[in-house]
């Protein structure tokens, strides 16, 4: 049971990474206007950042498709999850409330609205929030069991 | 010869309709009617417009008499043969300058339509429009068609101020003070939050604002709901397409950066305006320049009726009625930029306050004296917002060192 969640968790986080940095770099490569405007945030322009993002993203994408290593995988989108968690904080504290362009060009494909697009991001990202830090809670865990049980060995 | 036939001879200037211009003036309105797109009626109502352009057309005939005769005199010298063109180029150029300036002072009218708000190209919303406009003032009364929240909108521009104020339909419970809500600033343009009144706006009330504009750069009118009141001074570049004949409405406006655009779809004459009778604003995908997939959002309008008002309007009429219970936000002070600058009451009276009112001077020290000025805040710091975006990260590199210490313990 625990492995098929482990294995559903492995293959969703990979997906939702892998649509997310492919759609990113994919608009970041794009010549729309919006992308030469430095980001409110970092100061960056919006079409670096787009980038440089969504390469962590392919790249965490495919350590959740080919790592044997779970506990790898989940650190590094609960990492990816939190720093993305923290940058939507970032964007509410500066009084930012534009949609946040996760989806870039990709949302124009398929027709769907940046509000949309948004929305379903912060539903993503919440599902990756808490299944990663529900597994490497739940490795810690097991880890403090068996390593108990071996002492009593 | 009678006043109308001599309007109509003018204006038609063949010979062969003079019996028949003669024997009735209406029908004989007929053809230049057909031509402008109108109805007899019509045409028969443009005679006084037209009376108006034939005076000033003798105005400028007479003057160019007198200043050949006067030039005839001395025509033997150079000098005064350039004298003669000049003043003959001069008068030209008065001709040409004075078909805009024949419509400067406009009769006010009302035009009244629907518009439909679509979300992904599916209609979710009807309202139906009123337009008040005379010269630079306008009033725009927008009223949902299904029972919603808000009885209607009221959004107005007097002269100097911009209203925008919307009337709750659900009497208020015993908590809340207000049964209505209304915005008041210095500013031209429809209030950022009323995105609703920008197509009716654009149709029927902006020739006047397109009339100041020098260039391609207006102000955020498309970026509704989205500039901060910071942000209300940047102005933005547009593709603007403007009727040649009064009231100078545009009839293409296209925002490359906020990929939204403004078309008239068909227009129709009245009196002497060329008056647009279907319009449409379509909002596409702010991060693509592409306009050929379905807009996200649309408003699309249609003219149903447009009337003269010949009543006399004050600036008084240009500005929406309160219902007594109005909660209001105030943007008419000195630094309007910064939110912190706009005053917040509840105005308990049916007409708007004005900046000298001794209760709203003293709410605007009071609120001076509270807060400081833009200059004593500190700015949003780069360092600490680089830190706090590193956080995750050092706690993540941080908990995986520790985890190996231990493990190594172990």
């Amino acid at each position: 049971m625990a492995r098929i969640f482990k294995n559903t968790f492995c293959f969703s986080a990979g997906a939702i990474l892998a649509i997310a940095g492919i759609s990113k770099i994919w608009s970041g490569f794009g010549n729309a206007r919006v992308l030469l405007i430095p980001n409110p945030l970092l100061g960056l322009e919006f079409g670096h950042l787009l980038i440089v993002v969504g390469s962590i993203e392919l790249v965490v994408a495919l350590v959740c498709f080919f790592s044997r290593s779970i506990k790898l995988a989940a650190c590094l989108v609960a990492w990816l999850a939190t720093s993305v968690l923290f940058y939507r904080l970032g964007y509410n504290w500066m009084g930012y409330h534009k949609p946040c362009s996760c989806l870039g060009n990709l949302t124009d494909a398929i027709h769907l609205s940046p509000q949309a697009a948004d929305n379903i991001m912060k539903v993503a990202l919440a599902y990756l929030l808490i299944s990663s830090y529900f597994i490497l809670f739940g490795l810690a865990s097991n880890k403090v069991g068996s390593l108990n049980v071996s002492n009593g060995k | 010869m009678t006043k109308h036939f001599w309007v109509y001879r003018r204006i038609c200037g063949s010979k062969w309709r003079i019996s028949a211009a003669g024997r009735q003036v209406r029908y004989a309105w007929g053809p230049a009617a057909t031509r402008a797109g109108g109805s007899k009626p019509v045409a028969a109502a443009r005679l006084p417009a037209a009376e108006m352009l034939v005076r000033l057309g003798d105005l400028c005939a007479g003057l160019l008499r007198i200043s050949l005769s006067g030039c005839c005199y001395q025509l033997q010298t150079w000098r005064n043969l350039i004298i003669t063109n000049l003043s003959v180029c001069l008068i030209f150029t008065f001709l040409s300058w004075a078909r805009p300036l024949a419509c400067v002072a406009q009769q006010a009218f009302q035009a009244d339509g629907i518009l439909d708000q679509y979300n992904n190209s599916v209609l979710t919303r009807s309202y139906h429009f009123t337009a008040i406009i005379k010269n630079n003032q306008w009033l725009i009364r927008t009223i949902p068609d299904k029972k919603s929240p808000v009885a209607f909108y009221e959004d107005s521009y007097d002269g100097k101020y911009v209203y925008s104020y919307f009337q709750l339909s659900d009497a208020p419970t015993k908590h809340v003070v207000n049964s209505s809500s209304g915005d008041v600033e210095a500013n031209d343009i429809p209030n950022n939050k009323s995105d609703y009144v920008v197509a009716t706006w654009l149709a029927y009330g902006s020739g006047y604002y397109f009339n100041k504009i020098k260039g391609n750069k207006v102000k955020p009118f498309f970026d509704w709901a989205e500039p901060n009141p910071s942000e209300l001074n940047t102005q933005i570049k547009v593709d603007i397409k403007r009727f040649d004949r009064a009231p100078f409405l545009p009839s293409y406006i296209y925002s490359k950066d906020l990929n939204r655009r403004y078309s008239v779809l068909q227009f129709t004459n009245f009196q002497t305006f060329l008056l647009p009778k279907e319009f449409v604003i379509d909002c596409f995908n702010p991060y693509s320049e592409k306009t050929t997939n379905s807009p996200f959002f649309s408003y699309h309008g249609h003219l149903s009726g447009v009337a003269l008002i010949h009543a006399e309007l004050s600036d008084q009429d240009f500005k929406p009625h309160l219902d007594g219970r109005t909660y209001t936000e105030d943007r008419r002070f000195p630094n309007r930029e910064s939110e912190r600058a706009e005053l917040t009451y509840l105005n308990k009276s049916n007409q708007w306050l004005e900046t000298n009112n001794p209760q709203l001077v003293a709410l605007y020290r009071q609120q001076r004296f509270l807060q400081p000025p833009d200059s004593e805040l500190r700015q949003p710091n780069r360092l600490k917002v680089l830190i706090f975006l590193a956080f995750p990260t050092i706690a993540f590199f941080f908990f995986a060192f520790v985890q190996r210490k231990k493990l190594k313990k172990i």
